[in-house]
């Protein structure tokens, strides 16, 4: 009789698991979750929100956030945020190939959704003779323009308050000690623009809006810190040396010795301005931002 | 005993009068009346059975007038007394042998259907040679057998008048010298009265008594 | 009385045929008012609650009611496009929240329904099997097409040809089914559920195909100049969205032109819904606003009608039913005089000939009743086909 009841018992158990699965799943924690595309805003958001969310940002160190395919599991911690934060311009490819809920995106830029640059690189591709033209796309570091930047930790913080109404006072706070970080950084930089005068050449073209907003004239190449280019790719940039004089070139990071031993011979220095897409080795945004500007300005 | 004193009847809406003055039957008699078609004899058997009312006279069956009685219980004592017996055998199509048989007990209140009942009905069924046909329905029997069948269902309320009207018009010579040895043996081994409308001659050597009804209407 | 129902019951069996034609047509008689009003209470009851449950449909002017129909129930009425960004326009407006809804194409006879996922969160819509939507090109199936259909996750449909719109092109795309909804009752158990990118990409305003900037095929490259590639027909266009060719996948021209067949807008609260439908009045704002439930409720208001003249054919039909009834008794009645008499004979009452008769006429109306209960339960299986048929077909 005992072993009649706990195998009903059992029975009635397990039935009681197979049922309905939610749509979105629940969030179990008490914490609303925020999921981010990249890690600056993942920086402004921690700043802002400190530990009264979850901040959800699944993109592994070593990848770039612009270009990261992301597994179903984790396009499923999106889905199941409270609240997602897009960079806007563009950014993540990998956003117009999943299905995510559209009241929970925030675009972070859509203030200065008019100022987006349009990228001029690169070759579009169209179908038939009247077919529309693929878009080319915009550049989309746009926090290396510290206003900008400030912009999209602005956006955040009314995001974070929309969200969590109750916390709207730390917010404010947090932000506004995050906004005196940045329009120092964005002072420091001007300053340090001043004294630029050449062009600069750049690795790679992810310096669009660093360079519009600093009135900077930066000239990409598409060059890997850990390649050595070949003798096309240096006759290639000699003669655009030549067209554009300059003895500065900013990378994303430390390129190998032999490359800079290259640079050196042609009188060129060798600057490491990482963009911050992703979460650095050793600081933070704020620390790595300093050490960019500390570095051009050491020029 | 039966006897019919002055009866007068008519149907309505028809030229068709009866008049009998005085006709008695002794019980245990085994009576035929015979006749031409159209002179009344049939309606005497219903005048008997009390399911017709004589307009005028009387028709006492064991010293009841039963003319006089009500409804119920002139049928009361139809049900008891009288086992009727038709020239066209009158089984019910839908029902089996023997449903038919116990017809009776199913449509009348007084009379209680009970195990026993259906035993009997199956004894009198072998007796009669039908009892291995109890399930099969009228269609399926000859004319013989739905005689007999009709015969058991008069028969199993062991009644003490047996009215038969022309129980072998519609059977071979075969089957009526075994119809009337059936009624003739149970009236013998019942003291019943049997009165037989016939007009089979060959038939009549059998009885005790022949009304040639031609002298009473 | 128990051998009265005896016999009644021996007639009839024995008269199966005459027993069953009488039991039917009774039946029938019996449920068809019965019936009608049960088809007509419970469609109303699902319209209304359909249209009850969806505050506002936003969408091209023109038929108010094809609007509603093509938005509630999927049924691909001809109906104007709108493009995307009344969506975005409407969520600009602070009054609530939109779900954009493309229903334009379907697979094996079901329509596909792009939208987002608020949808499902909206109408209540949980997996019985299987996850989310989470790529383009995956689908998530209602609870009858996955029973029609046999399909469980993993399996694969491809959308069909048809256009009933004024799309240049449609281009069939074999769809990844990752999940099956529980029943809801609702039209959505008859729908495949797709991201609107995926509808976008039937529509051909997105594809995938190898990298023409960078090919070496040159039969594929109509023009090239040093800043776009022009390709030709010859190019493959994948139709089938996998690990592999997921990433090939992008779109072409400005995504807020793309098109919607409506959008599903829920306020806030009951002003914001006022508000929202004031400054469409006002043509602040194009196309139109509609609240479902009362194009429903004008859409029904026709069906009641014919339904009042459907009664009253059913009274008369029912009366008339009544007198052939009656003249049937009265006929088998004379048609069983000599049975009767044969019970009168061997000392059957008048009352127990009733008795037995009446309970004839109980079982045919107790078996008519059965009948008509049954038929009665069925009905309830028809509610979608009759709303589909007759109501909104």
């Amino acid at each position: 009789m005992k072993n009649i009841i706990l195998l009903i018992l059992a029975v009635f158990i397990l039935l009681s698991c197979g049922e309905k699965k939610d749509h979105q799943e629940t969030n179990t924690s008490l914490k609303p979750r925020v999921a981010v595309v990249n890690y600056p805003l993942n920086y402004f958001t921690i700043r802002i929100a400190d530990n009264i969310v979850d901040v959800v940002y699944p993109v592994p160190g070593d990848i770039d956030p612009a270009y990261w395919e992301p597994e179903p599991q984790q396009v499923e911690l999106y889905q199941n945020a409270d609240l997602i934060i897009l960079n806007g311009a563009d950014y993540a490819k990998w956003i117009e190939k999943v299905s995510l809920p559209k009241r929970k995106i925030i675009n972070s830029s859509l203030a200065i959704k008019d100022n987006y640059i349009k990228l001029q690189e690169g070759i579009t591709h169209s179908h038939g003779p009247k077919g529309k033209h693929e878009h080319k796309g915009f550049a989309f570091t746009t926090w290396l323009n510290f206003k900008y930047a400030i912009i999209q930790a602005e956006a955040v913080k009314d995001a974070l308050i929309k969200l969590l109404p109750d916390s709207k006072d730390n917010f404010e706070k947090n932000f506004s000690s995050l906004k005196n970080d940045l329009e120092n950084l964005d002072k420091r930089m001007s300053e340090i623009s001043l004294n630029i005068s050449e062009p600069i050449i750049a690795s790679h073209h992810v310096y669009q809006y660093f360079a519009e907003g600093y009135d900077i004239n930066i000239i990409s190449v598409l060059w890997e810190p850990t390649d050595m280019p070949d003798e096309i790719e240096w006759e290639k940039f000699d003669k655009l040396l030549k067209a554009n004089p300059t003895s500065i070139m900013i990378w994303e990071d430390e390129p190998v010795p032999k490359l800079e031993q290259e640079l050196l011979k042609r009188e060129i220095q060798v600057v490491v301005f990482n963009p911050g897409s992703n979460t650095p080795a050793n600081g933070d945004f704020l620390d790595l931002m300093k050490t960019n500007i500390f570095n051009l300005g050491e020029i | 005993m039966i006897e019919l004193k002055n009866i007068k009847f008519s149907y309505p809406n028809s030229d068709f009068h009866l008049s009998i003055n005085n006709l008695s039957i002794d019980a245990g008699q085994k009576t035929a009346v015979i006749g031409p078609s159209g002179f009344g004899k049939t309606t005497m058997l219903n005048l008997i059975a009390g399911i017709l009312l004589p307009e005028s006279g009387s028709v006492i069956i064991k010293e009841k007038e039963i003319n006089n009685l009500q409804d119920a219980e002139r049928r009361n004592f139809r049900i008891k007394e009288i086992g009727f017996v038709f020239q066209d055998f009158k089984l019910l199509e839908y029902l089996n042998v023997l449903d038919n048989i116990l017809l009776p007990y199913r449509i009348n209140n007084t009379l209680k259907l009970k195990d026993e009942t259906h035993t009997v009905a199956k004894e009198l069924a072998q007796t009669l040679k039908i009892g291995n046909k109890l399930n099969k329905y009228p269609a399926k029997l000859s004319h013989g057998e739905r005689q007999r069948v009709a015969i058991c269902r008069a028969l199993l309320n062991k009644p003490s008048i047996i009215l038969a009207d022309e129980p072998t018009g519609n059977l071979d010579p075969t089957n009526k010298n075994h119809i009337i040895d059936i009624l003739f043996e149970y009236v013998e081994n019942y003291g019943s009265t049997l009165i037989t409308v016939t007009h089979d001659h060959d038939l009549l050597k059998g009885f005790n008594k022949v009304i040639d009804f031609q002298n009473f209407s | 009385m128990k051998q009265s129902f005896y016999l009644a019951y021996k007639y009839l069996t024995f008269n199966k045929f005459r027993t069953l034609v009488l039991i039917a047509s009774i039946g029938i008689i019996i449920f068809l008012p019965n019936g009608l009003q049960k088809l007509i209470t419970e469609s109303e009851q699902q319209m209304m609650s359909r249209a009850n449950s969806t505050p506002l449909i936003v969408g091209a002017k023109g038929s108010s009611t094809d609007l509603v129909i093509n938005s509630l129930y999927f049924q691909q009425e001809k109906i104007e496009n709108i493009k995307s960004n009344v969506a975005d326009k409407l969520d600009d407006t602070g009054l609530g929240y939109s779900i954009p809804i493309l229903s334009a194409f379907n697979a094996r006879g079901f329509p596909i329904v792009g939208t987002t996922l608020e949808y499902f969160t909206f109408r209540k819509l949980n997996l019985q099997n299987g996850r989310n939507i989470t790529y383009i090109g995956e689908c998530v199936v209602g609870y009858k097409v996955a029973q029609d259909l046999n399909l469980s996750p993993g399996d694969s449909l491809i959308s069909s040809p048809e256009n009933y719109f004024d799309f240049a092109g449609v281009y069939p795309l074999k769809m990844n089914v990752v999940g099956i909804l529980n029943p809801s009752d609702t039209p959505d158990d008859k729908a495949i559920f797709t991201d609107l990118k995926t509808n976008w990409i039937i529509v051909g305003l997105g594809h995938g195909h190898q990298d023409v900037t960078k090919t070496t095929d040159q039969s594929i490259i109509l023009n090239k100049d040093s800043s776009n590639v022009t390709a030709n027909a010859k190019l493959f266009i994948y139709n089938e969205i996998n690990q592999k060719t997921l990433e090939s996948f992008h779109f072409h021209g400005d995504i807020r032109n793309y098109p919607l067949t409506s959008v599903i807008f829920v306020p806030k609260d009951q002003k914001s819904n006022t508000i929202l439908r004031g400054r469409f009045e006002a043509a602040e704002l194009p196309n139109q606003i509609v609240v479902p439930v009362k194009v429903v409720g004008n859409l029904l208001q026709s069906i009641f009608r014919i339904k009042e003249i459907f009664n009253t054919v059913f009274v008369l039909v029912g009366f008339a039913t009544i007198l052939i009834l009656g003249l049937i008794v009265t006929l088998s009645i004379r048609l069983r005089k000599d049975e009767i008499f044969t019970m009168f004979t061997i000392g059957s009452s008048r009352a127990k000939v009733t008795e037995i008769i009446s309970f004839e006429l109980l079982i045919i109306i107790i078996c008519s009743a059965a009948v008509a209960l049954v038929l009665y339960y069925l009905t309830g299986f028809f509610i979608e086909e009759f709303i589909n048929y007759y109501i909104i077909g």
